[in-house]
């Protein structure tokens, strides 16, 4: 078995390290969501911030219901669209990574091809929203963009294709096994570290998406999700302080202050940060395939 | 690779063609809709029966017109309390103009993003907001209505009326005219708000007579130098403190007026000559360079914010924070009041500049407005609607301030303010926001503590002080232009935070001026100059120099101006 | 046989065909959607041929030949917002392929399980800062006046956002910072699902651990690194848009390091709401994308042919 070695010091001295790279922006993010508003502007973002403040969570648990609203918008949304990305793209990667099947190489381009080119946004708007009227639905959070990715797709295909040894396979199939019998039973549960990660990618997609409820979602706020209450408030101080109206720099004045901003940023990643540790027993679970084989 | 080519073409042919299915058939159906209400008849006046036709339909009160209404909302309203205001509103709206109203709120981040996009793509749309540089784009993809046509209607001199012939139509480009402006002051006169116990305390206040002012412009007018033994006494004073917050917004209309005709790239040197119409190029003249080195000066001695290059905070964010003496602004009559609100600190404005006053030019007239949508299914209705936002005091003080009663009251002088209970913390309905729309001269007068009835007559009356552009009225179009609008923008920006904030420094200024017309001549300025020389050529040789109006001109000769 | 790639028992097409429909039927679903989502508006990219009328749609709009490409290139930007775009993407996937996978290691080597998920759980979370507020964390630590880096790092402090050679370092680490995850993750279950008993063979060899790694996992790595380098090089014209305007603040004075083409279409278009020309800056973006990826391809191809990605 292995033992404490230089390897394992050093290795966790520079992962310790990097971590703590990571770590320390969060913890500026947060430190300054309880800074006090005026030492914030005055001395900048510090981890030691002179005065403490909850103004800010105050402000943000004062408004309330439109934050739960969009969280369970975020949530929701997140969750199935999660859900239905991973179950298509395993689908979706399965054949592909079936060197012999007729016409694969044509499947793969035609995947392939979608992340070389794009149609841009307003062919994209017009028939999401004239041909298949998701504007100001659930939908427009679902379905644009996010649903399945190519890169994904390519992904899971080669960790099918690679990681999984032919006589599992070539078993199965002197078993007389389905196809789709094979993918269940030896794909997909032998795919778990990739459709794991693969999930947490298309999640954090889903997450962090604010373009979808900026284009499609406009009359019906209520289904605005996290980022999209972030993002417009952000952006509404960054446009607004730096028009050249001078009437609409002091409409800027009106909305909410730093600190606010870094408050809710720091909510809004707040439950991932949380769950993370629930899904890593996932991740790292190294699969003995040699046990399965014999 | 045989196979791949064969794959390729056979992805390009099913993209086009199922493309062609999906996308062309709904975009040329609303072509096909909207094409004869686009060209209809635009003089059929509202019958008498109580019944309107128009080309495209015949409306009545059991059959309004249902029409969106899109607007920036700059501040947050209760979504319910909105939906009042509308049911309210359409009480009056239906029986009167047989138009039923839906509003369509944008944020001020929507509406500098995505709604642009929608445009594009041909959403149905009525009335809806413009801004100046954006709206030739908008123009050029034939998703604006031509106002000119509507002009002639009874409406339309209804609106001339009230705006005055040149106001009415100066947001034209090319003879197109795309919408109406705000009603609001559009001289940029402009100075210092400044902390009023600091200045009190370095004996400020008594020696400029700083506690006097209002805010209200009576002619007392510094130069600029002034404002540099101030910032030194501060600093002397308090070294702690930043004597002038600057940011990365643009702030040369503090410092000199030049007509930008729309975009800075070729201007008239008004500053030099009043009556110049020879487009220049505004980083040559010497207001440029004067104010780049006056700023770098401020900024080496430490006046000036240090990360002003780069900072987008806002001025009331950085004044609260207590270690920020003073700010550049345009200044109106009631600035001060509301300056100090969202400031939440006291303080006093005191006008700088080296000319008497500013002028007026066609995009700080035309900067905010309503347009009508080429989508909207009767543009006929959607300019009833617009001119009712210019004339019937009854919509704007629906759409501006909510129902009587419970959102507002109207006081024993005529202005309005919050009904009782109803405060700016916890207001649900209130825009405030007649500055970007519509003709708020016509509602009340939103009485903060400050102002009175007659506090529409004093914002206008802000504009005579002013002298005009011989172009005003002249918004020149870049469509063919926009190559070297997009590289001239990204020349200017290269050096524009660093020179309009003193950041560059004194040493540097002379140096990166040179940088900076060096890149603008490369990025074609001499043909963008050109062009818009002959554009204005053309429209001066239709419609004549702009004359500033005798009662301007006699303001002017009157006014206590005090030079230094 | 390479072990890349399952084989379906041999024989005649008919026979395959009749046997695997079901994978077929198993492709449609994504396939579907890929069609409506990607390949309807790609039939949009005619625009870039035309002067665009919101009216008139896409395809009533009238042809207007190659106007459109114009401010790409006739533009003295031209050169640098491409080569800027191009070294900042090379550069961004050699650290973080490199990076990814020397992590990839060190974690899956760690003997602490506790340790283990601390890292992993760490390495994804910049993954959650959007780009508004990730210019701001970095602004905390640069800015002039305030910043971090200047009040307590340096005694002469520097001004960062009109210093353009620092840029291409900050960027750099920023983006290995926020991007390292998504490659390393992909590395740790690929490494996760190396058969043990290679590893248990080489120890028995007497390897050590760098011959281990030599021998076993980079050689398994192999196939998705390759893949994943010939996706990012399909891309490889295109930009983060965040991290090139909203961390650098949008700072002209450091234009000559940070312009990509895709601020430049920005900064140019968006607010100009041009549909042509944004068309004919993604067409170019594109079309140059997929000619390097089809050249690269045929380099893998000729080298190693199992690992190609077409």
């Amino acid at each position: 078995m292995k033992k404490v070695d230089a390897y394992q010091i050093v290795t966790n001295i520079i992962m310790i390290l990097w971590t703590i790279i990571i770590i320390a922006p969060f913890l500026l993010l947060f430190m300054s969501s309880i800074t006090e508003e005026n030492v914030l502007v005055a001395n900048g973002y510090s981890f030691f911030p002179a005065k403490f403040s909850i103004a800010s969570y105050a402000y943000i648990i004062r408004s309330g219901a439109t934050i739960l609203k969009s969280y369970a918008v975020s949530i929701g949304v997140t969750a199935v669209g999660t859900l239905v990305s991973v179950i298509l793209s395993a689908m979706m990667a399965y054949p592909l990574s079936l060197r012999n099947l007729p016409g694969r190489r044509v499947l793969m381009f035609l995947v392939f091809f979608t992340m070389l080119f794009s149609g841009g946004i307003v062919p994209s708007y017009i028939m999401w929203s004239n041909t298949f009227h998701i504007k100001d639905t659930i939908f427009a959070q679902l379905l644009p963009n996010l649903l399945l990715s190519a890169w994904n797709v390519m992904m899971i295909r080669t960790y099918f294709s690679t990681s999984i040894p032919d006589a599992l396979y070539e078993a199965a199939e002197i078993d007389g096994a389905s196809q789709i019998r094979i993918f269940r039973i030896i794909a997909l549960p032998l795919g778990k570290p990739i459709l794991v990660t693969i999930g947490t990618f298309a999640g954090l997609g889903y997450w962090n998406d604010w373009t979808n409820g900026l284009y499609y979602i406009s009359k019906n706020k209520d289904l605005y999700n996290v980022q999209n209450l972030l993002n417009q408030m952000v952006q509404n101080i960054q446009y607004l302080a730096t028009s050249t109206s001078s009437n609409a720099n002091a409409a800027a004045a009106s909305l909410p202050a730093t600190g606010i901003q870094m408050a809710i940023a720091f909510v809004a990643i707040l439950p991932i940060m949380l769950i993370f540790p629930f899904f890593q027993k996932y991740y790292a679970k190294g699969i003995a395939v040699g046990a399965v084989k014999g | 690779m045989k196979a791949f080519k064969k794959v390729i073409a056979v992805v390009l042919a099913l993209m086009m063609v199922l493309a062609l299915v999906a996308c062309g058939s709904s975009s040329s159906g609303d072509t096909a809709d909207t094409a004869p209400a686009a060209t209809g008849s635009s003089d059929a006046a509202p019958a008498s029966d109580g019944t309107t036709k128009t080309a495209v339909g015949e409306y009545s009160e059991s059959n309004p017109y249902k029409l969106t209404f899109t607007y920036v909302e700059f501040y947050e309203q209760d979504a319910a309390e909105r939906q009042a205001v509308v049911d309210a509103l359409n009480e009056y709206m239906i029986p009167n103009y047989n138009i039923e109203v839906e509003f369509y709120p944008l944020s001020y981040t929507e509406f500098m993003t995505n709604f642009g996009t929608s445009i594009m793509a041909y959403d149905e749309y009525d009335v809806i907001p413009v801004f100046y540089s954006t709206v030739s784009s908008w123009i050029n993809a034939e998703a604006m209505v031509d106002l000119a046509p509507y002009m002639d209607t009874a409406d339309g001199q209804k609106i001339v009326a009230a705006l005055g012939q040149e106001t009415a139509t100066v947001s034209s480009i090319n003879g197109f005219q795309y919408g109406l402006p705000a009603m609001k002051e559009s001289v940029e006169l402009g100075g210092l708000w400044m902390r009023a116990d600091i200045c009190d305390e370095l004996g400020l206040t008594e020696k400029y007579d700083l506690d006097k002012s209002d805010g209200t412009y009576t002619g007392t007018i510094y130069n600029w130098s002034v404002a540099g033994d101030i910032f030194a006494q501060v600093k002397a004073a308090h070294p702690e403190m930043t004597p002038l917050y600057m940011y990365n917004s643009d702030q040369s209309p503090r410092f000199y007026f030049v007509d930008p005709l729309v975009d800075r790239f070729g201007v008239l040197d008004w500053q030099a000559d009043h009556d110049s119409t020879t487009v220049v190029n505004e980083f040559e003249t010497e207001s440029f360079r004067n104010m780049c080195h006056l700023l770098a000066d401020w900024y080496d001695k430490g006046y000036i914010f240090g990360d002003a290059a780069t900072d987008t905070q806002g001025t009331a964010t950085m004044i609260k924070a207590g270690n920020t003496f003073s700010y550049a602004t345009a200044i109106k009559p009631g600035f001060l009041a509301e300056a100090n609100a969202s400031n939440n600190t006291d303080g006093y404005a005191m006008y700088f500049g080296d000319q008497v006053e500013g002028g007026m030019a066609s995009h700080s007239c035309a900067f905010f407005g309503f347009g009508i949508a080429d989508s909207s299914k009767d543009p006929e209705m959607a300019f009833k609607f617009l001119s009712a936002l210019y004339t019937d005091p009854v919509v704007m003080n629906y759409w501006q301030y909510g129902i009587e009663g419970v959102d507002y009251q109207v006081l024993d002088d005529g202005t309005a303010y919050f009904a009782d209970g109803v405060d700016n913390s916890n207001f649900k309905y209130y825009q405030n926001t007649g500055w970007a729309g519509g003709n708020q001269f016509i509602s009340y007068v939103w009485n903060d503590g400050t102002k009175d009835a007659g506090y529409w007559d004093a914002l206008a009356a802000h504009n005579n002080w002013t002298y005009y552009s011989p172009a005003f009225g002249f918004m020149w179009d870049s469509s063919d232009y926009t190559t070297y609008i997009t590289a001239l923008n990204t020349a200017l920006e290269t050096y524009r935070a660093a020179l309009s904030t003193g950041s560059v420094g004194s040493a540097n200024v002379d140096a990166t001026i040179d940088k900076l017309n060096d890149a603008l001549y490369a990025a074609g300025l001499q043909e963008v100059i050109d062009a818009k020389q002959a554009q204005l050529d053309a429209w001066l040789a239709d419609n004549g120099p702009t004359a500033t109006p005798q009662s301007n001109l006699d303001l002017i000769a009157t006014g206590e101006y005090i030079p230094n | 046989m390479s072990n890349n790639g399952k084989e379906i028992k041999s024989g005649g097409k008919t026979e395959a065909l009749k046997r695997y429909w079901p994978l077929y039927l198993m492709f449609l679903p994504g396939a579907i959607y890929l069609f409506i989502n990607n390949y309807i508006p790609m039939g949009g990219l005619i625009v870039a041929f035309k002067s665009y009328s919101a009216k008139k749609g896409i395809w009533g709009s009238a042809w207007c030949g190659l106007d459109n490409f114009k401010f790409l290139f006739s533009t003295p930007d031209a050169w640098v917002i491409t080569r800027n775009t191009l070294l900042y993407n090379l550069a961004f996937i050699l650290t973080t392929t490199v990076v990814g996978i020397i992590f990839a290691i060190f974690i899956c080597d760690c003997i602490s399980k506790r340790a283990q998920k601390i890292y992993q759980s760490a390495i994804l979370f910049p993954y959650l800062m959007s780009s508004v507020v990730l210019g701001y964390i970095v602004y905390a630590f640069l800015s002039n006046s305030t910043g971090i880096v200047n009040n307590t790092l340096l005694s002469e402090p520097i001004n960062w956002y009109a210093t353009p050679n620092a840029w291409p370092f900050i960027l750099v680490f920023v983006n290995l910072w926020k991007g390292v995850g998504y490659g390393c993750l992909i590395y740790i279950s690929t490494i996760n699902g190396i058969d043990t008993a290679l590893y248990e063979a080489a120890t028995l060899d007497g390897a050590t651990k760098w011959q281990q790694i030599k021998n076993v996992t980079l050689p398994e790595l192999k196939p998705t690194v390759i893949t994943l380098t010939l996706m990012s090089i399909g891309r490889v014209f295109y930009s983060d848009f965040g991290l090139f305007y909203q961390v650098t603040r949008n700072s002209g004075m450091i234009y000559s390091t940070t312009n990509v083409i895709d601020t430049y279409v920005y900064r140019g278009l968006m607010e100009q709401n041009n549909v042509g020309m944004s068309a004919a800056a993604g067409f170019y973006q594109s079309i140059c994308g997929f000619i390097l990826v089809l050249l690269a391809n045929q380099i893998v191809r000729k080298i190693s042919s199992e690992n190609a990605l077409l």
